[in-house]
Parts: C-alpha cells; sequence; structure tokens
C-alpha cells in the first residue's frame, strides 16, 4: 500500500495534475472567502469541465476545490465578522473578536495552520483506516444520528455565559425556524402558512447569510466610515510562534478526531463538526469564559475540525460510495461520468483512483497553507475598504447569492428578513450561536427521532437499550447540566 | 447618535411577549395538522414539544426577571450578567441602520415586483446606499457612481457567465 501511494504522490505531483490542483485550491480559497457564494456551487460548474479528462486530473481540480472551499471562509469570519460559508460559523465567534483587537494576523494564522493539521489528520485517517471506519459508521442507524445530534444539541447550554435561559430560547427560535416545509415523513405541509413557497422551508443559505451577514451589514453600517472599525492587516505582520501551537496540541487532536467522525457520518456536514469541536473545547477548557472574546483555542477547534471533516467524509465515499457532503455528491458524479464505481470493490478495480484521492488530499492541504499564507495581505486588500462602500456592495453579493440558490425572490426576502431577526437578537442580547445550530440540528434530529420510532414500532425503549445510542444520550443530559454544575462550583457563588 | 432608548425591562417584556407569540403561532399552527397512520410521530409533535418548551422558557424567564427585580428594585443588576457570545454590542435603531434596511428592503421588493431591469436596480441600490452612509459631495457621488457601475457589472459578469445563475 506505502509503495502504491509514494507512486501515487509521483503521479499528482507532475506539472499538470499539480497545477489543477494549485488552481483548484486558490479557486475553492476565493469563493470560501466570499460571503454569498456557494463553494458546492463552484465544485459542481467545474465538474463539467473535467468530462474530457483523465479522472486523476478531475480529481485534482476538484478536491483541491473542496479543501479550498472548506478553508477560505476563515478570511471573512475573520475579516468581517461574516462566515464565508456554514462550516466556519463558529470560526467568526472567536477570529473576529480576535482580529478587532488588533490581531488579525494571528486569527489567520492559527486558523490557516489548524486547518492544515485538521486536514492532515483526516488524511491519515483515510488512508489507514478506511474500510474500517466505514464499516462503523455503517453500523449507525436512526437511533444513533438523532442521539449523536441531540449531544450537539444540548452543547447549546454551554454557549451563554450570560442568561442561558435566553440562549435556550434562541436555539427553540431556530428550531421553529427550521420546521416550515413539507415534512419528509408524512409529506405533509407544516407551518407553511398558506404559502406555496414556505413548502421548501427556510433556506440555509439564506438563513446564514441573514443572521451573520445581513446582520453584521447593517450593524457595520452604524458605525460608519470614520470609526475605522473594518479591520486591516498592518503591514508588519507578526508570524506566530511554534509555541503557539504546540500548546494547542490536545485541542488539534481532539478536534480533528471530532471533524473526522463527523464527516464519515453522511449527511451530517461541515458545520456540526465546527459546533461541536468548538463548544466541546469550550466545555474542557479551564477559561471557558474566554471563548466568545478572542481565544485562541476557539478559532483552532473551529477550523481544525472543520479541514477534518474533508477527509473524512471522502472515507464512506471512496469505500462505500456514499457521499458524506454534498460536495462529495458532485465528486461521485465526477467519477460516475468517467465509468468508475466508488465503493467497496474501487480498492481492487481502480486502486490507482483510491491512491489518488489520498494523495491529492494532502498535496491540497499543504498547498492550502501556502497559499493562504502568502495570501493574506492580497486577502485582505480584497475587502480593505471603508464600510459605506463595503456594506452596500456586500449587500449586494448577498442579493444575488441568495437569490442564486433557488432562483427565487422568496430567498432573498428569507435573508432580509432574518437579517433584521439578527438585529432584534442583538438589541435583546440573544446568542446568535445557538439559533443557527438549532435550525441546523433540528431537521437531522426530528427525522431520525422519527424514523427511529418507526423502525421500533413506537417503541421508546430501544432508545435506552441501544448501548451506543443510551450512550450519546447521557453524554447530552450531563452536557446539558455542566455548565449550571460548573457555575455552582465557581469560588464566587 | 442613535434612537431613543428603550428600558432594559420594556425589552425584557417584549421579548417575552413575542417568544409568546410565536410559540402560539407555532402551536395553533401544528395542531392543525390533521394525524397521520402514524399518529404518535404527526409532523406535528415536535413543532408543538418545542412551542410548549419555548412559552415555559420564556414565562421562565420573565419570573426569573420577576424575582431579579423585587431582589433589586433600582434595576441595575438587570441584564448586568449578559454577555453575548460572538457578538459585540447592543445594537438600538439608529438612522443609518433605518436607511440602508429601507433602502434594502425597497430594492427586493423592486426585484419582486420585476418594475425594472436587474442591473438598473441593482445600480441605484448600491449607487443611494452609498450616498445614504457618505457625506454627500461632487466627489462623493461621482465615487459612488463609479463604484456603483464596477461593483454591480463584476457581479453580473461573474454570477451569470462564470457561476451561469440566471439573475432576475
Amino acid at each position: 500500500m506505502i509503495l502504491d501511494l509514494l507512486g501515487s504522490f509521483g503521479a499528482m505531483l507532475q506539472p499538470v495534475p499539480l497545477g489543477l490542483i494549485l488552481i483548484g485550491v486558490f479557486s475553492g480559497v476565493v469563493i470560501g472567502a466570499i460571503p454569498g457564494l456557494n463553494g458546492a456551487v463552484l465544485v459542481a460548474l467545474s465538474l463539467p469541465l473535467t468530462f474530457g479528462w483523465e479522472p486523476l486530473n478531475g480529481i485534482a481540480l476538484l478536491v483541491g476545490q473542496y479543501v479550498g472551499v472548506i478553508s477560505g471562509g476563515l478570511i471573512s469570519a475573520t475579516l468581517l465578522n461574516i462566515p464565508g460559508n456554514a462550516s466556519s460559523m463558529m470560526t467568526t465567534l472567536d477570529a473576529s473578536p480576535m482580529a478587532r483587537k488588533g490581531r488579525p494576523d494571528r486569527a489567520l494564522q492559527l486558523g490557516i495552520i489548524a486547518s492544515v493539521i485538521g486536514g492532515l489528520f483526516s488524511w491519515l485517517a483515510l488512508v489507514f483506516l478506511s474500510p474500517p471506519l466505514a464499516t462503523l459508521a455503517l453500523k449507525f442507524g436512526p437511533h444513533e444520528y438523532f442521539a449523536l445530534v441531540l449531544v450537539a444539541l444540548m452543547l447549546i447550554s454551554s454557549l451563554s455565559d450570560g442568561s442561558m435561559v435566553k440562549a435556550l430560547i434562541g436555539a427553540a427560535l431556530g428550531m421553529v425556524a427550521a420546521f416550515p416545509g413539507i415534512d419528509t415523513i408524512t409529506a405533509q405541509p407544516r407551518l407553511t402558512l398558506g404559502f406555496s413557497q414556505m413548502n421548501a422551508g427556510f433556506d440555509l443559505l439564506a438563513v446564514l447569510l441573514g443572521v451573520f451577514a445581513v446582520t453584521q451589514l447593517l450593524a457595520d453600517s452604524a458605525s460608519g466610515a470614520a470609526a475605522g472599525d473594518r479591520v486591516r492587516l498592518t503591514a508588519k505582520m507578526t508570524w506566530i510562534k511554534t509555541r503557539d501551537i504546540t500548546s494547542q496540541g490536545l485541542n488539534l487532536f481532539r478536534s480533528s478526531l471530532i471533524g473526522t467522525w463527523i464527516g464519515i457520518l453522511p449527511g451530517v456536514g461541515g458545520s456540526v463538526g465546527g459546533i461541536v469541536s468548538y463548544v466541546t473545547a469550550k466545555n474542557f477548557s479551564k477559561t471557558p469564559e474566554k471563548y466568545g472574546t478572542g481565544c485562541d483555542d476557539g478559532v483552532v477547534a473551529s477550523e481544525a475540525a472543520n479541514s477534518a471533516t474533508v477527509g473524512g467524509a471522502l472515507i464512506p465515499m471512496i469505500t462505500m460510495g456514499i457521499p458524506g457532503s454534498i460536495i462529495d455528491v458532485i465528486l461521485i458524479a465526477a467519477l460516475t461520468i468517467h465509468n468508475i464505481r466508488p465503493g467497496p470493490l474501487l480498492f481492487e478495480n481502480e486502486p490507482q483512483i483510491v491512491y489518488g484521492f489520498m494523495s491529492v488530499l494532502f498535496i491540497a492541504n499543504i498547498l492550502m497553507l501556502v497559499i493562504m499564507l502568502a495570501g493574506i495581505r492580497w486577502f485582505a486588500k480584497l475587502i480593505d475598504v471603508p464600510s459605506n462602500y463595503l456594506v452596500p456592495v456586500l449587500l449586494l453579493l448577498c442579493v444575488v447569492g441568495a437569490y442564486a440558490v433557488n432562483n427565487r425572490v422568496f430567498d432573498v426576502w428569507v435573508m432580509f428578513a432574518f437579517g433584521l431577526v439578527g438585529l432584534l437578537f442583538r438589541a435583546w442580547k440573544i446568542p446568535i450561536a445557538p439559533f443557527v445550530i438549532g435550525f441546523i440540528l433540528t431537521p437531522i434530529a426530528e427525522s431520525n427521532f422519527r424514523t427511529a420510532l418507526i423502525v421500533s414500532e413506537n417503541n421508546l425503549v430501544d432508545f435506552v437499550t441501544r448501548p451506543v445510542t443510551a450512550l450519546f444520550l447521557a453524554i447530552s443530559v450531563a452536557i446539558l447540566f455542566l455548565p449550571l454544575l460548573r457555575r455552582k462550583m465557581k469560588p464566587d457563588f | 447618535m442613535g434612537g431613543r432608548p428603550i428600558s432594559a425591562r420594556t425589552q425584557d417584556i417584549l421579548f417575552v411577549v413575542v417568544s409568546l407569540s410565536i410559540a402560539g403561532i407555532v402551536y395553533w399552527s401544528a395542531d392543525q395538522i390533521p394525524p397521520s397512520l402514524l399518529a404518535k410521530i404527526s409532523a406535528g409533535l415536535v413543532p408543538k414539544l418545542v412551542a410548549v418548551a419555548m412559552a415555559g422558557l420564556a414565562l421562565l424567564y420573565l419570573f426569573m426577571q420577576f424575582g431579579q427585580s423585587l431582589r433589586d428594585p433600582t434595576g441595575l443588576a438587570l441584564n448586568a450578567d449578559e454577555t453575548l457570545i460572538g457578538g459585540d454590542h447592543s445594537l438600538g435603531l439608529n438612522r443609518p441602520v433605518v436607511k440602508t434596511s429601507l433602502l434594502l428592503g425597497l430594492y427586493i421588493l423592486v426585484i419582486q415586483l420585476d418594475i425594472a431591469p436587474f442591473w438598473l436596480s441593482s445600480l441605484a441600490f448600491v449607487f443611494a446606499s452609498i450616498l445614504a452612509l457618505s457625506v454627500i459631495n461632487a466627489r462623493g457621488i461621482l465615487i459612488a457612481a463609479a463604484l456603483a457601475a464596477v461593483s454591480v457589472s463584476l457581479t453580473i459578469v461573474i454570477f451569470t457567465q462564470l457561476f451561469t445563475v440566471v439573475l432576475p
């Protein structure tokens, strides 16, 4: 296997595939950094370009874009307080405050290095653990999925250092926002209030653009150009020290592990990896109150996890033909177009494809490190514009981005409405993270819960008799009460 | 600069009223869903549970704030311990926010009603928004016009040609 892998590296380091990986990573980073532009759309639009290519060249471009898109969201999350994509949502919570305190280069460097380490960790899992990990993941049924997502939902209680009740109400509002639409199990319209446009529910991108981008941009319009609120990188950049990374060793390992595992689970997504990793890091921290104020740990936890989901998601895709994310669906389409069928026989029939994925993922992560570190100054220039000019242009981008998802003006209205909701949340001091987590996780939790009940013939006992489910449920109960216990144990209580 | 400040107590009451209203609407709407063959897991079950939980949390919050105001009649401690994870400050409604929001809403309405070509409405929006947030003078108007033209052109080209998106 090692010889085959080395041979694959030799092939992918040739000028043409290497150049395609470089183009893929660069374009992915740029698109990932711009709020309103969807990384999956970039990969989908690049797919037709690869029709006449060698399969490995197509894989080089598309996997490069995949890696770049996930990592690119760090840039706008840090410099604009707007996540470039759903995966970098949790990064915003600490990277932006760190940048506003005058340390944007530190936030970017930490995020970039954490991304690379997370990506390389998941690469190791892809290379050495693909078949057993994929088999284990497939043993997860709806009970286990529900319990796992419930753990992530319960982590909401850790996301507010102030009023936990407000955080939970925020989460409940997020859940309510996720309900409208056609019910996936009974196909009944639910909470649509008679509007046919609501049958598809509120689109995730429109909601995220609203609560993050539009809210932030409207708030920026209040602060004005003279306030100098736009984060600018200083001419002399300070490089972080090796000990800044080594001190994050445990955090990096844990976050990469969480991200890899979440990535392996089909349909869960990179944003969940970032959420679980961030809140886990906070719960295990000796200084949880620093999270959300510009803490190194928060940036590292989120970025390591969301990059680790890339390699994790490739594991079921390659070994079982099951996509772990939307972009994996496109990768499967790319293979299918070339008459290559992902699955258990891929290792036997087309080993060069398997090793091609592995070598491209490694090279793409290294190139991402180089491109992003070298390009920090240039990326900053793209958005180094006064607020009174930047806000209208970015709002235009958001409107077009929201419209481009489904070609509906309704989605633009949704984005606008949630932008106003975000302003209300700020005025009422409701943290936004629980709202978004509730919105993202509720459909997954509910559909698995109800599917589990169908499978168990409405028997709730199965939730405690299945060992993995019971374990996750116990963890979720513990997590729910952990912040309360922590506060009671503080000396000043 | 800023709008008229609303007292913390009034904000709390508003917050509770809005939460209870939303919970009520969700519960009522979910209750309208006819039961499915598998009645225990009807489509309305989970929304109703969440609505009940939200109403309970809102009332709990009101009770906690009421109890706190009895202990601290001056109201100085109200919301004192609340910090916002990932947020920066509380935002009141001030003129630039209102202007930008109105312009954005108007822009979306124009797109919805197809009153003007997309490029024209986008141009007008960006131009007007820049002017609304800037000092209006000859130089400012020129910069706003130039920036609007460049940004709208680039956006349309990138989305329609590169991403093959069909714009309104």
